[in-house]
């Protein structure tokens, strides 16, 4: 049975669903825009109507959110522990100072210099969560950002939706190269493109991976980039500096248990620089890591390419 | 690259303490070659940096799992989502190995990718 496939937008980006029984591709798609437009209403900072506008509207005081909120926000809080502080949901203002102001569609790509302040992050511990009570607490002046792991969190949440709603076979759900797997997969299993940019035409002759289960994430400097005064500026932020980070890599994949630990490793990765190496290694999740002068390096058991020795 | 924007996060506390510095990109510089006018970081380190063995996240209940979309799988695939701060050790490998797609030729299911428009 041939896998079919639909294409959109979503939260900004592109949005693919694929099923391996075309019959239930509609169920599929109707999971995913539910999944998925519950997560934009909840987490998008960029919505002065979304629940985290309003969260940080109430700085300074507790207060009580949605289930999903709160699973976001758990998840933010899990992935900059798990990364030794290397992604953190506190980095809001920080991306906001080096003009990353709105939807990325409405960022000028040029524009007048800025001038930048070295600032740590407020730092994600400041943000305190009572499950029980399922509430809330951000300090006043600390802007959340959770578009590093919320995309990913949506596409773990909607394949696992689209999976139920169809009742059988197995589903993909790419939202901005961000992708998850729920259900069986296809014979040899669902192929994937590694690339810089998850816009990037489909090209059988790159370099391309099989998962059956799981996630793969790609963060990159070079795609969500623009320049200010000539200087080129990107949208991940080192929470130490408060700028964008400049390390090794310019782009990581990481496959992982599911999308959102895909994402917070492939993020963590470029902050961590030339430690994401043995970090990566050590967590034995499959990576493939590109410097700025294009050298690609894969370690974990990310499978190297006939000819092509693992770095 | 600048040692201040050196990512080496063993380094960083240290760097922090020394460190709070105003940045002016010039139009024709870059991050690499920002000029530090002040200095003093007025911030804890401990804010911005650490590890997964110092943080307690004591202030992070259960669970709640209510509401919201919730994980369905059919058994062929651990349900790999795992939002819980206060449990889980680090970030979880797949459970199957990726592999070098069968043969070539019009079989990409999907493109991975930086995410920009």
């Amino acid at each position: 049975m041939s896998v079919a496939a639909v294409d959109g937008r979503a939260l900004g980006t592109s949005l693919r669903v694929v099923a391996t029984d075309a019959a239930l591709l509609d169920a599929a798609r109707a999971a995913v825009d539910r999944v998925v437009g519950e997560i934009d209403a909840t987490c998008s900072r960029f919505r002065e109507d979304s629940e985290i506008s309003a969260l940080h509207r109430s700085a300074g005081r507790e207060v009580r959110v949605s289930p999903l909120l709160m699973q976001a926000l758990r998840a933010a809080l899990r992935g900059a522990r798990l990364s030794g502080g290397a992604v953190d949901p506190t980095v809001g203002s920080a991306v906001r100072r080096i003009g990353y102001e709105g939807d990325f569609a409405t960022v000028a790509r040029d524009g007048a210099p800025l001038r930048l302040t070295v600032t740590p992050v407020p730092g994600w511990r400041q943000i305190r969560l009572d499950a029980g009570a399922r509430s809330a607490f951000i300090p006043e002046g600390v802007e959340l950002d959770l578009g590093s792991s919320a995309k990913a969190l949506a596409a773990d949440l909607a394949a696992a939706a689209a999976h139920a709603a169809m009742g059988a076979g197995g589903v993909l759900v790419s939202l901005g190269g961000d992708i998850a797997v729920a259900g069986s997969a296809p014979e040899g299993g669902w192929v994937i493109q590694a690339a810089e940019d998850s816009n990037a035409a489909v090209d059988d002759s790159a370099e391309s991976i099989a998962i059956r289960s799981g996630g793969v994430a790609t963060s990159s400097t070079t795609v969500r980039a623009w320049r200010r005064g000539g200087v080129a500026l990107h949208h991940i932020v080192d929470p130490a500096t408060g700028l964008p980070v400049q390390g090794p890599w310019r782009t990581v994949t990481v496959v992982a248990a599911d999308c959102l630990d895909a994402n917070i490793a492939a993020t963590g990765a470029i902050v961590r620089g030339e430690a994401a190496l043995a970090w990566l290694g050590e967590l034995g999740l499959p990576s493939r890591l590109v410097t700025h002068a294009g050298e690609v390096v894969r370690v974990a058991g990310w499978p190297a390419p006939a000819g092509v020795a693992l770095g | 690259m600048s040692p201040l924007l050196r990512h080496d996060t063993g380094r960083r506390d240290a760097a922090l303490e020394r460190r709070r510095s105003t940045v002016v990109m010039a139009a024709a510089g870059g991050l690499g070659a920002v000029g530090v006018l002040t200095g003093m970081l007025a911030a804890s380190a401990s804010s911005t940096s650490g590890n997964a063995s110092d943080s307690s996240g004591s202030n992070v209940g259960a669970v709640d799992g209510s509401g919201g979309p919730s994980i369905s799988n059919d058994g062929s695939q651990p349900s790999g989502v795992n939002q819980d701060p206060s449990s889980g050790g680090s970030l979880n490998p797949p459970f199957n190995a990726p592999s070098l797609p069968r043969g070539r030729g019009g079989g990409v299911n999907a493109v991975t990718g930086g995410s920009g428009r």
